[in-house]
């Protein structure tokens, strides 16, 4: 079976200024590395998500999927099509099946549109559908995303709505295509946990009903485990360990992982749990990583990890971590 | 009544009267021709006749009637002012959004030409087409044109800048709209209000433009201008003032009034600026009683009863704090969570009396450390001095949502907490300075080499801890600390919360942590109260609340909230929308979204009802969740 999607060695670096001294040295201008050489496969109807902090590079992965940006290396397959150079009316074409949802609902819509316009944009862009058909493709969406009556929305607009609300409206319009992927960056992170908790079953429902794959980008690792079956985590452009979300969670096999879940604040009833005690700085983006890119804050690191970048390592089935150490890690 | 308010009705008045104005000029401007005027161009009257009955402003040197050509003269300046700032307008809205919005070499190209048709003067390019085709009010108004446009463009290009990484321009770009359709269906229309603004500027400027140039003798000799009877008058300036004053008055007037519109309009449509001007009536302060003052160590680090903030916003008034009510002891720590807009960061500003100029103490009762520093919602005084003037920084500091952003950028950190010293302690030599600013560096964990760095060097979690520093610097008995690590990643995040649980218990400081994130609190306070519209509707010691929460929203915040260590569960949300602060739902506010309410929910205010040591809630109905 080839996957929905597939991205191998997929890379994007941005060429930063050069100081004019640089320039009349004929120094080249240093780039940062936001995306390094990243593998993941994406089936049918899955949902995968990719979780690591700020600047870690997830959310160019999902601008790189969407085509909002261009690679510098690597492939993305879709349905085994090469897209990376797509362009015209093939990249129009791509654009329907893969849709994106964006972080921030209150800036998602065009304040000047009603919101049963903004639903319908993507089907005028797209040129489906009579004018009828296309309202009423966009009621029968808002009705999908409990957004009712959908009277009552349809004619609003943006600023008439909740954070909540919108995002529900952002999804419709991400929907209304029907498309077969969705890249969505971290929806729900601007929203209160009550609301949160809403979008976050709508999406649940609406994948499963319409057999819709995602890529999930999340700073949040609660939130990844609700809402994937798998979980790529990215530190400093690369994907660092990648398996099913439970294993992950419960057995991570990377350092990085480890310390990450355990940051979690969380109320763990009758126990204490070590802080986090972050020494070192962060490698820079912008060098390439002599050894394991890690390896200044790891707390496991050894000598061999300064100049050896790590490999992957299968640690159990689709399940793999780069690190040198990857089974004792994953033992505990 | 506050010199503001008053500014602001002055204003208004100016405003009205600008508008006025131009509403005037264009009646005449447009009625010229059918009123019963002399004709501005016959030579029908006296020379030099001072106003009077038959030519109310006087006539000029041939005869001719001031008023008229005054009148005659709005049409022209009217013209010119439309005519140009609209052809500027809409050739600044074009160049704009290209340089805008394709950026790089176009962008580069596009900027110097703006700048190179801003630096020439539009004296130099009339006088260059009156030598090449003769003096015409058409190519007057070109000219005009060609030498104001960059004005639009630069503005144009700068709201394209900020628009284009708007998410809804995202959006429509990623589900495969064109870059024309996403320019003029979403960000020229977005965008062109500024311009609009602009453009009465741009009027006001056309219209001195060309007077200028009519008055230097470069304007059309065969329409009636305004510059031209200026410059006409000034020879004759001792002999007939009036040929000269009132155009020159006319013209004042009229492009005064477009600036003063200009202003109104960029007033009006600046949220920012309209919040700004809102401003609360202060109550007035009482005076310290002596009972008011407790020492030892027996009172509470802090005791607020009834507390009550409104904010007045646009008439209405928006109780972002109802009555709330609660003690921390000494060393104790208090998490306030609640989702956003329920009041915690007003509940925290009130507790200090730092809050937005628009809000008003309505009532409570507040002590810090065994002094009372508000009674009954009024400032209590002491010699004079708010006595709560005189404890921030040293006895209670709070630290602020964002504060990391803050520090002010051009001066080291090291010496801003110098300042911050030597505020409160002026006398202090710089070795007593510089040791303490290295002894709160050492215990937020800041290494000492940072001192001379600006804020622009340091990470935002280093940032933070500056501002943590800064909150320390007097030793308070008390820290407010309002969202310290929401901006933070997680592995910050936890680092700095660490250690400002470490600094708490070694110090015996009190901690009040604001929060919308339950499971910081969880692990960092010993105690928590639930907000919601500005109520305190539950608070209990941690393990109480997390483990046997008595409070329906409670009980939900928590079913909705994900887990990585917990067994993995559905998570149910709250139906509904958070309620309105002015106009709270009667009875119980989590009426309209609770699942326990009965018809006394929404119509009885819910009792406080004491359910254990030191844990109550505002319910009729409080208890474990059942199973439904
Ligand atoms: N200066 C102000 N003027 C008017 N309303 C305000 C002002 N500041 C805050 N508010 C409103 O008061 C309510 C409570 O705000 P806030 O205290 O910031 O809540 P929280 O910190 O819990 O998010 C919100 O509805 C907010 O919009
Ligand atoms: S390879 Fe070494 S430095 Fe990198 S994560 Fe593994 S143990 Fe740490
Ligand atoms: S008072 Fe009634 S409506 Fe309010 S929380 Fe309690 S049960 Fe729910
Ligand atoms: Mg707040």
């Amino acid at each position: 079976m080839t996957a929905l999607l597939q991205l191998s060695g997929l890379t994007k670096h941005y060429a930063l200024r050069r100081g004019a001294l640089d320039a009349l040295l004929g120094r080249p201008a240093p780039a940062l590395r936001a995306v390094d050489d990243v593998t993941l496969d994406l089936g049918a109807g899955e949902i995968v998500a990719i979780v690591g902090e700020s600047g870690s590079g997830k959310t160019t992965t999902g601008k790189l999927v969407t085509v909002q940006e261009r690679p510098t290396a690597g492939s993305i397959r879709f349905e085994g099509r090469e897209i990376a150079g797509l362009a015209g009316q093939a990249l129009t074409d791509y654009r329907r099946h893969v849709q994106m949802i964006f972080q921030n609902p209150y800036e998602a819509l065009d304040p000047r549109y009603t919101i049963a316009r903004s639903v319908m944009e993507p089907l005028v862009i797209h040129g489906i559908g009579s004018a009828g058909e296309q309202r009423d493709a966009a009621h029968a969406m808002l009705e999908k995303v409990d957004l009712r009556p959908v009277s009552r929305f349809a004619d609003a607009y943006p600023a008439d709505l909740s954070g909540g609300q919108l995002q529900r409206v952002a999804i419709a319009r991400a929907l209304v295509l029907r498309p077969r992927l969705v890249v969505a960056d971290e929806p729900v992170s601007m929203l209160d946990v009550s609301v949160r908790a809403g979008i976050m079953n709508l999406m649940l429902s609406l994948s499963g009903e319409l057999g819709l794959a995602s890529l999930y980008i999340t700073h949040d690792l609660a939130v990844a485990r609700a809402m994937s079956t798998r979980i790529a985590v990215m530190y400093l452009g690369a994907i660092v360990e990648e398996g099913p979300t439970e294993t992950l969670v419960s057995r991570a096999a990377h350092p990085y992982t480890r310390l990450l879940v355990g940051a979690v604040p969380e109320h763990r009833p009758g126990m204490r749990r070590e802080r986090v005690r972050l020494k070192g700085e962060a490698a820079s983006l912008t060098a390439a990583p002599a050894g394991c890119r890690f390896a200044a804050r790891c707390p496991r690191a050894q000598p061999v990890c300064l100049d050896t970048p790590p490999p992957r390592v299968a640690v159990a089935g689709g399940h793999w971590s780069a690190c040198h150490f990857a089974a004792e890690v994953a033992s505990g | 009544m506050s010199a503001l308010l008053l500014a602001a009705i002055r204003s208004r008045a100016a405003l009205g009267a600008s508008v006025a104005v131009i509403l005037l000029a264009a009646v005449l401007a447009v009625l010229a021709p059918y009123l019963p005027l002399a004709d501005p161009d016959a030579m029908i009257a006296v020379p030099y006749s001072p106003p009077g009955a038959e030519h109310w402003l006087g006539t000029d040197n041939f005869g001719r009637d001031i008023f008229a050509r005054i009148v005659w003269g709005t049409r022209l300046a009217l013209t010119v002012a439309i005519v140009s700032s609209a052809i500027a307008s809409l050739l600044g809205i074009v160049m704009g959004s290209i340089a805008g919005y394709f950026g790089g070499p176009v962008d580069a190209v596009l900027s110097r030409t703006f700048d190179v048709f801003l630096l020439i003067p539009s004296f130099f390019l009339v006088l260059l087409i009156v030598a090449l085709f003769g003096s015409h009010i058409g190519y007057t108004m070109v000219a005009i044109a060609l030498t104001t446009w960059p004005r639009s463009a630069r503005i144009m290009r700068a709201q394209v800048l900020s628009l284009k990484s708007r998410v809804y321009v995202q959006a429509a770009r990623a589900a495969g709209a064109s870059h024309t359709h996403t320019l003029v269906r979403h960000i020229v229309p977005n965008g062109i209000a500024p311009i609009v603004t602009d453009a009465t500027i741009l009027m006001g400027l056309a219209i001195l433009t060309e007077a200028g140039l009519s008055f230097l003798g470069l304007g059309d000799q065969n329409v009636v201008s305004w510059g031209r009877m200026i410059f006409e008058g000034q020879r004759q300036l001792r002999l007939a003032p009036w040929m000269s004053i009132f155009p020159g008055l006319s013209l004042l007037v009229l492009v005064a009034a477009f600036n003063l519109v200009g202003d109104g309009l960029n007033q009006a449509l600046s949220p920012q600026l309209r919040r700004l001007a809102a401003r609360a009536t202060p109550r007035k302060p009482v005076a310290a009683e002596p009972g008011d003052s407790v020492t030892g160590t027996d009172a509470p680090m802090l005791e607020a009863r009834g507390l009550t903030l409104a904010y007045a916003l646009d008439g209405k008034m928006l109780r972002a704090v109802d009555g709330v009510s609660f003690s921390l002891p000494r060393g104790g720590s208090l998490g306030i969570v609640g989702e956003s807009g329920c009041g915690k960061s007003s509940l925290g500003a009130a507790l200090l009396q730092v809050m937005a100029p628009n809000a008003t103490l309505e009532s409570g009762d507040v002590s810090i450390d065994g002094r009372t520093v508000l009674r009954d919602g009024r400032v209590v005084q002491a010699n004079g001095r708010d006595v709560i003037a005189d404890m921030r920084w040293t006895s209670v500091s709070i630290i602020f949502q964002s504060a990391m952003n803050a520090l002010n950028p051009v001066m080291t950190v090291g010496r801003q907490l110098a300042e911050a010293y030597r505020l409160h302690k002026p006398a202090a030599t710089q070795a007593q300075v510089d040791g303490r600013i290295a002894e709160v560096f050492d215990l937020i964990g800041i290494p000492r080499s940072r001192l001379p760095a600006y804020p622009h060097e340091l990470s935002g979690g280093m940032r933070q801890r500056v501002m943590i520093a800064l909150s320390l610097l007097h030793s308070p008995g008390l820290v407010i600390a309002d969202e310290p690590t929401t901006a933070l990643d997680v592995l910050v995040q936890d680092q700095i919360l660490g250690e400002i649980d470490d600094l708490r218990r070694r110090m015996r400081l009190s901690l009040i942590l604001i929060s919308h994130d339950m499971g910081a609190v969880a692990e960092t306070c010993e105690r928590v109260a639930v907000m919601y519209a500005g109520e305190i509707v539950e608070i209990a010691p941690t393990d109480v609340i997390f483990e046997g929460a008595s409070h329906p929203y409670t009980q939900a915040l928590l079913a909705a909230l994900p887990t990585v260590t917990g067994p993995r569960r559905e998570l149910v949300s709250i139906p509904g929308e958070t309620a309105s602060l002015v106009n709270p739902p009667a009875g119980c506010r989590f009426s309209p979204r609770c699942t326990r309410a009965q018809d006394v929910c929404r119509s009885t205010p819910p009792p406080r009802v004491a359910l254990g040591p030191a844990h109550d809630a505002l319910c009729h109905f409080p208890g474990p969740e059942r199973a439904s």
